[in-house]
């Protein structure tokens, strides 16, 4: 598993070691690869948040394209496709160059959030959809928007205390 | 947009090559990230 965005390395490290990341991140400022994957917000000019599996036989197990930052691909989806290429038959990738990305580098030079606050910012966006939820009550779609985001705040909420428990000495 | 997978290699958070086609011994999952965190 990698992360990939258009965060450059030493950005990416301070990332890896606040979140215990148990993966590698990689660093794409010009988003060549985000825009070769078709995953590139033109208007934020950084990556959708998006999930690919791909297995050993070069099929795309699993492909998700997240419409907004929230949109976010679920965790079983994920694990029911890396199940379903266990077994595949290697093949050898191509390695051709790819085009340089639209994205100038740059770094926005903000603060990345500390993690201490996360899990009170996610209680309150928990808190915020809830009051959204209740006041809109007769609409059924947003009803289920409202659902799939609170779950993804409590998500957030939950592994950010788990990721401070571990960090403590 | 071409076929994917694409090979492609980037620099991890310690500045060392991470090449995709080097890690297809077994399946592989790209996330994609906002960044800026």
């Amino acid at each position: 598993m990698a992360g990939i965005s258009v965060d450059g390395a030493a950005r990416n490290k301070a990332m890896v070691e606040k979140l215990l990341l148990p993966f590698p991140m990689l660093a794409d400022p010009d988003a060549t690869v985000i825009w070769a994957y078709g995953v590139y917000h033109e208007k934020e000019q950084r990556a959708r948040p998006a999930a690919f599996v791909i297995g050993r036989d070069l099929e795309i197990a699993y492909r998700y394209v997240g419409r907004d930052f929230a949109d976010r691909p679920l965790t079983n989806e994920l694990l029911d496709a890396l199940d379903t290429v266990r077994d595949a038959p290697r093949r050898d990738l191509r390695s051709d160059p790819l085009s340089p990305g639209p994205r100038s580098p740059a770094d926005t030079g903000r603060v990345p959030f500390p993690l201490e606050h996360l899990p009170p910012y996610m209680r309150g966006v928990n808190f915020a959809l809830e009051a959204v939820g209740e006041r809109l009550s007769e609409d059924e779609r947003l009803q289920k928007e409202v659902a799939i985001y609170r779950a993804i705040a409590q998500d957030y909420m939950k592994h950010g205390l788990a990721t401070l428990k571990l960090r403590r000495p | 947009m071409a076929d994917l997978p694409l090979d492609f290699t980037l620099e991890d958070e310690n500045g060392r090559p991470w090449r995709l086609s080097d890690k297809l011994g077994d399946a592989v999952v790209l996330l994609f990230l906002r960044g800026d965190w």
